[in-house]
């Protein structure tokens, strides 16, 4: 018996650095919907070319800064502006995701005071009340702000232009702010108004 | 790869030369040929743990018998065999049938009244203990550890003192020991090391208390016996033990929580026969949204099941023990700790109320995290005359699915979504005496792997990977008059082999080897009959874990890199790049450990005072390393770097029976730590403590057993905490004037100071008639508004309020 026992002990023994041998496998490749790396801001004209304005980041989730241009506009043009969400690096459209749950999301604007003639003022960041003109909505009626429209008035240079997209789940509606919900974009642009 | 096995090769084989030599030289005489095999123990009442006089002990199927004395100490000799049945009885008493061999020298045998809830019980001293002698442990079981088992494991440990919590909400609690959490501390659950994704601080121990009979605390940093991590201390979990000759046994408990209408159920049976025995568990809690005084804290639901079956099989000189055990955790994180930027962290600090607070709901929505974790264990004793040999193999299977709140279809998709499969296999052999040495020699091999699943839409944020390592060690033990001197070595070798995806999908690979050499030497010396000192001074290491090595991007309100994922350059900036392992060395993390214990028993009166200094080189953490712009806006980033810290405390016991009925206890800790290279103090080390609790034990009214406790305890305002305070405000204004936060100063930093100190205080009151167990438990009775410094909700919510929690127990 007792020998029995040693050689099974060392049947172990000898084979455990042999057992099993099977090789790691890479992580599956995934459409990246989390990161978002660009974002595309095409201000059309009502006569001409629409002008279009790419912030980047070119590491995506690395430590360099999202780079941002500067957007250059005419003077008492009426633009419309549409927004573009991506992930660059899997080339993955977030547009799509976020107007697809239009009525969970919001753009809020937020521009130098006075710059534009409509709509007028500074936005709705500080004053969910204060005009932004929205050319789309959700389900609810309620603005999305992936198109907009900006008139804009005499030139002006060096001037801010903020928005933010707030996550808002179950809980957007005609008067959720800036504090409501969780933010997924939130970028600062100068402008110039020529 | 092959020389991995090559160099195995080579230590199993010194190893098994060393083992065969020991054999030979202690080839000695067996007790079974000359009738000189013994029995000894000591007999307790289950109820009062007060020695029980007189008791009688009788070897099963002859006459010959013993009478214990007035400290209920009892000695069998001459007998012809090493292994026998004896049975313990006293009038009034439940007969106890306990299966002896001889490598479980003294039994200690807690003996219940009839009629009484409690079950008699032996509780084997030595040689299969797993703890070793020298060792600063405290342990959790009977009546205590009953009464706080539904709780989570995290919480249940806090009842012994120098442990604290981390939490990330009530559902995620992990322990801390002595200022260590997460890969620094060690959970051999049943007799395995307990392998999950521990390298996150926002994953809890896959473990329900609810299915464990003892809960044991070793506080020195115990590489040795356990392995790698066991820098901090090392918990052991216990299941009931299989007793033979059982008659079937068991226990229902049902409860029932005012706080987040929870009710949680448990229900264990046991049979033993001549030769087997047989166990099985199940329990189940079900809980909607916790609630702190003044607001629900929604979507905090929890769910668990978990289940386990054992038997046993003995023979003759052989026992057999096969386990499977299941664990499934369903658990709902605070909605309103979800920020996307540092705006939102401001606006969640200021608000008085969490956003997304909505009324109570059992239904549990993102974020949230489903955790299961499977263990399958077979074990092995074969007792070869005088000496014994033990082996384990188990296979655990641990899976974790963590949900974040996200657009579209991917809402419905884990962003974490992780399966960990670890095969074990430890060999021990506790060798015959050789020169009043004794102890044991031992091998422990492990194959892990890691895989991510498809389906989380998100690039991975751990890689896969294989890891293999193996150990072999000894540990031996000598007394000397009264004085035991314990010393041990350990050599572990572990080789790694990393593939994970870079942000543009592309694939990187990496492997690596470690090792390590670990030692621990114990002192037990008592003094007299009333003093104790036990001191230990032991090494711990641990590799890397993958988070330290690869994190990438955001997590939270923050973004961090791991070690191999970025570096400085020449002019202190940071970039992002993968390194392999030749380019860029990572040294294990060391530990190395010295902890005392000073035990002080006199009649009515027994203190204990564990002070203890720790001290870690290439320690890991997270420096504040810049900030940086991404589509939300501005985050401080942090690089993982090693430095070396200390960490120093105390731990104080203090009990006192003032007379039969009333008890007092009193409890304290203190820790102090510090980073020695930076001179700067570390995020997160648990506040100190003191609590106090009074209790009143009776036989009155119509119940058999009456206790009913108060217990405060007062929690101070961590002050080691660190010094420089940067609102989520001052990191947005900076970024925008193009300010660098960290350009002078690195230095660790908080959000937001430390909480203010809090009194809590619970009370308890438990009933027992016949075989019913009444219970009603109240915790934070005063309904106190706090919030904890290493709750990482701290930010956003309180703290539990008010909770009652009613139950009844029946014994079976």
């Amino acid at each position: 018996m007792k020998k029995n026992v040693k050689t099974i002990a060392i049947v172990i023994l000898l084979a455990l650095p042999f057992m099993p041998g099977c090789d790691v496998e890479a992580p599956p490749i995934e459409n990246e919907e989390e990161v978002i790396d660009l974002v595309r801001l095409t201000f059309t004209p009502s006569v001409g070319d629409a002008i279009v304005f790419e912030a980047k980041d070119m590491d995506g989730a690395g430590a360099e800064d999202f780079t941002i241009p500067k957007i250059v506009l005419s003077n008492n043009t009426t633009y419309s502006l549409s927004i573009e969400v991506e992930n660059a690096q899997t080339a993955e459209d977030i547009t799509t995701e976020i107007s697809a749950e239009a009525e969970d999301h919001l753009f809020l604007f937020e521009w130098t005071e006075g710059i534009f003639l409509d709509p007028l003022g500074n936005g709705n960041v500080d004053n969910r009340d204060d005009t932004v003109v929205y050319t789309d909505s959700d389900v609810n009626q309620l603005p999305l702000g992936l198109s907009t429209s900006w008139s804009t008035g005499d030139p002006y240079l060096a001037a801010q232009f903020r928005f933010v997209l707030k996550h808002q789940p179950s809980i957007k509606s005609a008067s959720s702010t800036i504090d409501d919900g969780v933010t997924d974009i939130d970028l600062s642009w100068v402008l110039d108004i020529m | 790869m092959y020389s991995i096995m090559y160099k195995s090769f080579r230590i199993l084989l010194a190893l098994f030369l060393f083992m065969s030599h020991v054999i030979l030289l202690a080839q000695g005489k067996h007790c079974s040929d000359d009738c000189s095999c013994i029995a000894k123990g000591q007999i307790l009442d289950a109820n009062t743990e007060e020695p029980l006089p007189y008791a009688t002990v009788q070897l099963k199927g002859t006459t010959i018998g013993v009478v214990a004395d007035e400290n209920g100490n009892f000695i069998l000799q001459q007998i012809c065999d090493e292994e026998f049945d004896i049975i313990i009885s006293s009038v009034g008493y439940k007969t106890l049938e306990h299966h002896h061999d001889n490598y479980h020298e003294v039994d200690i045998v807690y003996l219940a009244q009839e009629e009484l809830f409690l079950e008699s019980v032996v509780i084997q001293g030595k040689k299969e203990n797993t703890e070793l002698n020298s060792s600063i442990v405290s342990s959790l079981s009977g009546k205590d550890l009953m009464s706080v088992k539904n709780e989570s494991l995290g919480e249940v440990l806090t009842e012994l003192t120098g442990v604290s919590t981390l939490k990330n909400g009530q559902n995620v609690v992990k322990p801390i020991i002595h200022g260590l959490h997460s890969n620094r501390v060690l959970i051999i659950n049943n007799g395995v090391r307990h392998e999950g994704q521990e390298w996150g601080q926002e994953h809890a121990p896959e473990i329900d208390p609810s299915l464990s009979e003892r809960i044991t605390l070793v506080k020195g940093a115990s590489s040795v016996k356990y392995g790698p991590n066991a820098l901090g201390g090392v918990i052991l979990i216990d299941p009931p033990t299989l007793a033979l000759n059982s008659h079937l046994h068991g226990e229902i408990e049902m409860r029932g929580e005012s706080n987040g209408n929870a009710m949680d159920g448990a229900i264990s049976l046991q049979k033993g026969y001549n030769h087997v025995a047989f166990m099985t568990q199940a329990s189940g809690r079900f809980q909607g949204d916790l609630q702190a005084p003044d607001y629900i804290l929604s979507n905090t639901g929890m769910r668990e099941y978990s289940a386990a079956f054992g038997a046993r099989y003995h023979r003759k000189h052989l026992d057999m023990n096969v386990y499977l055990s299941s664990v499934n955790q369903e658990l709902g994180i605070l909605r309103g700790s979800v920020v996307g930027n540092l705006d939102d962290l401001a606006d969640a600090i200021g608000d008085g109320i969490p956003e997304f607070t909505s009324p109570f709901t059992y239904t549990i929505n993102n974020p949230r995290q489903v955790v299961g974790h499977n263990l399958m264990k077979f074990q092995g004793n074969y007792n070869m005359h005088n000496s014994f040999l033990q082996f384990t193999y188990a296979f655990q299977q641990n899976k974790r699915q963590e949900f974040d709140v996200r657009r579209g279809t991917a809402n419905d998709a884990p962003s974490i979504d992780l399966k960990l499969n670890t095969h074990t296999l430890d060999i021990e052999w506790i060798h015959p005496k050789v020169k009043n040495w004794e102890g044991s020699i031992g091998t422990q091999w492990l194959f892990q792997n890691n895989s991510n699943l498809p389906g989380t839409q998100t690039i991975s944020f751990i890689p896969n990977f294989n890891t293999t390592r193996l150990a072999v060690f000894v540990i031996e033990e000598k007394s000397i008059n009264k004085t035991t001197l314990e010393v041990g070595v350990r050599y572990d070798y572990q080789y790694t082999s990393a593939l994970g995806r870079d942000t543009d999908g592309s694939i990187f690979a990496n492997e690596f080897a470690y090792n390590s050499i670990s030692g621990i030497v114990g002192l037990n010396r008592p003094f007299n009959d009333k003093s104790t000192l036990r001191i230990n001074a032991s090494t711990a290491w641990r590799a890397p874990n993958v988070a330290e090595l690869y994190s990438f991007g955001k997590h939270g309100t923050v973004l961090q890199y791991g070690v191999l994922r970025g570096d400085f350059d020449q002019n202190g900036d940071f970039f992002t790049k993968v390194f392999t392992n030749d380019e860029k060395v990572v040294e294990n993390e060391l530990g190395y450990k010295l902890v005392g214990i000073y035990e002080y028993t006199a009649n009515k009166l027994r203190a204990e005072l564990v002070p203890y200094i720790n001290y870690i080189s290439n320690y890991f953490y997270k420096k504040p390393s810049g900030i940086t712009t991404s589509s939300r806006g501005a985050f401080p980033f942090f690089v993982y770097q090693q430095t070396n810290v200390l960490f120093a405390g105390v731990d104080a016991t203090l009990l006192v029976n003032h007379n039969n009925t009333w008890k007092s206890k009193l409890s304290g800790t203190y820790l102090f730590a510090k980073d020695i290279v930076n001179n700067d103090f570390l995020l997160g080390i648990p506040a100190n403590k003191v609590g106090y609790a009074l209790s009143f034990t009776k036989q009155k009214w119509f119940f058999d057993d009456v206790e009913i406790a108060l217990m405060p305890s007062y929690t101070f305002e961590q002050k080691n905490n660190p010094q420089r305070i940067i609102s989520p405000q001052e990191f947005v204004d900076a970024k925008s004037v193009g300010g660098n936060l960290f350009a002078t100063d690195n230095s660790n930093f908080d959000f937001l100071d430390a909480p203010k100190g809090y009194w809590l205080v619970d009370v308890k009151a438990e009933m027992t008639l016949n075989t019913f167990v009444f219970g009603l438990k109240i915790k934070n009775a005063l309904n106190t508004n706090y919030r904890s410094y290493t709750n990482l909700m701290r930010y956003y919510a309180d703290e539990m309020g008010f909770n009652a929690m009613l139950y009844v127990k029946l014994q079976l």
